[in-house]
């Protein structure tokens, strides 16, 4: 995949983006913002994506957005920006092949996020529930704000695709608090766990009042794997540190058995 | 409850008084028939009189909107398109060309007719975009487009039957026009802007306008030659638009001079809160965490500069906006948390209580009573110290807490408010209505209790026109 970057003062950046971006299978190459190299080079090779400056001496990178996607058909548009843009502030054509926005300064994910997007499409979320509980969003784990929030999640997933309500959530997570406190915790949970599934912009979950419910689609999971009698790697330990977790041992053990 | 019966009949009574405009001249002429008066020649003369004046007092509004549509960035074109069109309406009225042209018929009746009636389109239409403009109706643009292509459609079938003598059906065409503007401007206005002074004036314009125009197509379709019936209704034309003037009048006095007061301290105000919220030591203390971060690792710099960079751009976004959705303020609040539990050793633990998001409040104005929080009450020192944010949902409001469990201080000891503080409760209280109550004992930990009633507005920083 090759891609391009279009920066008037790129020698302040270079070093951080080749870093990143050298992680990745990306080929990449910076410009300057010299319009006419930049079309020759777009003309002349199939570049997947133009991270674009916005305010840059020559031209800006909304004009310049415009004559890229007249000169090809496939490059998508990644606009980088020190102000805050918006989806709306772009016209029709333009928005269309825009991916996304990056703010200056880079963000090391965001930037991973974006690549990872341009190269396979819209990424899965693979939950590992055998052993401990770990989520990742495309290769990189997602990191909750709260342990609680983590096992709430993980209780979600555990109910597969069952509505989850909030008086069974607080009695498998918060056992031994008295209600009105464990009440404000599941509500502090829930709350995280909005926060999280919306920085990694993956809304699988729909928060009702007092209720839960998971969406399944995009999610691959060990556990539920194992229930569709595909072959894993369980090995005898299910969310090994949620107490929650042993109550599902005798029925993954059945259909393991089977 | 009381105040809206009023405006209510308010509505009726400016409805009334709108029918009467509507026959104006014709009201004057029957009664001058009634008592006697001989329709012979000084009849004709003293018309003629009146038109002139009227022609006069229409000029002098012309100049006076356009010298203050330069002049006073308050007043706008619109206004010196509805006196424009109704200084055309009135010359090309059949009692101003008969003092230029004498009593008769001929080329220049038949064409100012038809100017006579293009002039009632444009006053029609530009008291249309008035309303558009000044009440912020918010007709889409393709409404305007419409009627305004309907009023084109309508002079152009007007003109084209009047050498047949069929006017009559032209014209009803605009009347059905009028009618469904009116119906459709009234729709999207609420009550209270239904009883504004300037609304009613103007609408007594337009009907007044109406009138004349109705009048004179009547006469017109009985052969009569409508003498007296421009300049009658002129009288009342000119009586309204100096009544628009007084409504105006009475309201910049009192109101422009609040508003622009108002807004010169909230200015002031907001000024001083986005000082406050860039905190150079703070800004900096900051940055040497960056640095001692980078050197014991990279992603950890990486992600102490993004969230410097997301506070800095908050607080800059901050100029340009008054309010924030509750969910972003959150999120902001979250960055400076985070940003201060990476500098200091202990970390704080926020705990989210929220029931409802769905509400607005002034920007960086919930972010002074946590950084107070994380200042002074030591929460995190304590085994289960927290400071808890919750929204719940009542019958009459929202409640907003934020709340310690931290080791609180005396009010009546300490001078109880920060410079923040003081700043974030000044705009609830200037924007919202809304005044933050702080309770708090040594000991006991602090509570800001921050109600918003059902329907307070986020409105914007110039509540008052």
């Amino acid at each position: 995949m090759k891609i391009i970057i279009v920066d008037d003062e790129i020698t302040a950046h270079h070093t951080f983006l080749s870093d990143v971006i050298g992680k990745t299978d990306a080929e990449y190459r910076f410009f300057k913002d010299d319009e006419q190299e930049i079309l020759d080079y777009i003309q002349k090779n199939k570049v997947a994506a133009a991270f674009l400056d916005i305010s840059m001496p020559h031209i800006n990178g909304f004009d310049l957005a415009k004559k890229i996607i007249a000169a090809s058909e496939e490059t998508r548009i990644v606009f980088v920006t020190g102000q805050s843009v918006k989806e709306a502030d772009l016209d029709r054509d333009v928005r269309a092949r825009t991916v996304g926005f990056l703010y200056k300064p880079y963000d090391a994910d965001e930037l991973h996020a974006i690549l990872s997007l341009l190269e396979k499409g819209a990424p899965k979320l693979t939950v590992h529930m055998f052993g401990s509980f770990e989520v990742f969003m495309g290769d990189s784990i997602v990191r909750f704000s709260s342990n609680k929030s983590k096992e709430l999640f993980a209780l979600l997933i555990a109910y597969n695709g069952r509505s989850l309500s909030m008086a069974d959530a607080i009695s498998q997570l918060w056992p031994d608090l008295d209600v009105d406190k464990s009440k404000i915790l599941y509500r502090d949970a829930v709350w995280r766990l909005r926060k999280t599934l919306q920085q990694i912009d993956f809304n699988c979950v729909d928060f009702a009042r007092a209720c839960l419910f998971l969406n399944k689609e995009g999610i691959r999971c060990d556990y539920w794997d194992l229930l569709d009698g595909l072959p894993t790697d369980f090995m005898g330990e299910f969310c090994k540190s949620y107490d929650w977790g042993i109550e599902y041992l005798a029925t993954i053990e059945k259909a393991n058995n089977n | 409850m009381k105040a809206e019966g009023n405006k209510k009949r308010v509505r009726v009574f400016s409805g009334i008084a709108d029918a009467l405009l509507l026959l104006a001249g014709c009201i004057v002429a029957a009664a001058l028939y009634a008592a006697g008066f001989d329709f012979g020649q000084f009849y004709l003369q003293s018309v003629e009189v009146l038109a002139i004046i009227g022609l006069c007092f229409f000029a002098l509004f012309v100049v006076i909107e356009v010298v203050s549509a330069i002049a006073i960035s308050d007043s706008t074109w619109h206004t010196v398109l509805v006196a424009v069109a109704l200084l055309g309406f009135h010359m090309t009225g059949r009692d101003f060309l008969a003092v230029m042209f004498g009593r008769g018929g001929g080329l220049p009746f038949a064409i100012g007719d038809i100017l006579h009636f293009f002039f009632f389109e444009g006053a029609a239409f530009a008291i249309f975009l008035f309303w558009n403009y000044t009440f912020s109706v918010g007709i889409p643009r393709r409404v305007l487009f419409v009627s305004g292509g309907w009023s084109l459609v309508c002079i152009a079938l007007y003109a084209s039957l009047y050498f047949f003598s069929l006017p009559i059906i032209g014209s009803a065409r605009f009347f059905l026009g009028i009618a469904a503007a009116v119906t459709y401007t009234y729709r999207r206005m609420p009550l209270e802007k239904q009883t504004d002074k300037t609304f009613i004036a103007t609408e007594a314009l337009f009907y007044a306008v109406v009138g004349s125009a109705l009048t004179f197509e009547v006469c017109l379709l009985q052969g009569s030659s409508a003498a007296g019936v421009s300049a009658f209704h002129a009288i009342p034309v000119i009586l309204v638009f100096l009544s628009i003037y007084a409504a105006f009048a009475m309201r910049t006095d009192r109101a422009a001079l609040k508003a622009s007061e108002y807004k010169l301290q909230y200015e002031r105000i907001k000024a001083r809160a986005l000082k406050e919220q860039i905190k150079p030591h703070f800004i900096f203390n900051v940055l040497a965490a960056v640095q001692s971060l980078y050197r014991s690792s990279v992603d950890e710099g990486d992600r102490a500069v993004t969230l410097l960079a997301r506070h800095l751009r908050t607080n800059i976004e901050a100029t340009d906006v008054d309010f924030i959705p509750f969910e972003k303020e959150l999120d902001n609040v979250q960055v400076l948390v985070d940003l201060e539990n990476m500098r200091l050793g202990k970390a704080f633990h926020i705990i989210y209580d929220i029931d409802c998001t769905d509400f607005s409040l002034p920007i960086l104005s919930l972010q002074p009573y946590i950084e107070n929080a994380i200042k002074y009450s030591r929460v995190n020192e304590k085994e289960d110290g927290f400071i808890l944010i919750s929204t719940r949902k009542e019958e009459e409001g929202i409640l907003l807490v934020v709340a310690d469990n931290g080791v609180g201080f005396d009010p009546a000891a300490v001078k109880p408010t920060s410079c923040g503080i003081r700043n974030s409760s000044e705009r609830f209280s200037m924007l919202m209505g809304v005044t933050p109550e702080i309770q708090s004992a040594p000991g006991h930990g602090t509570t800001v209790r921050i109600f918003i009633k059902n329907n307070t507005p986020p409105v914007s920083s110039q509540p008052i026109e």
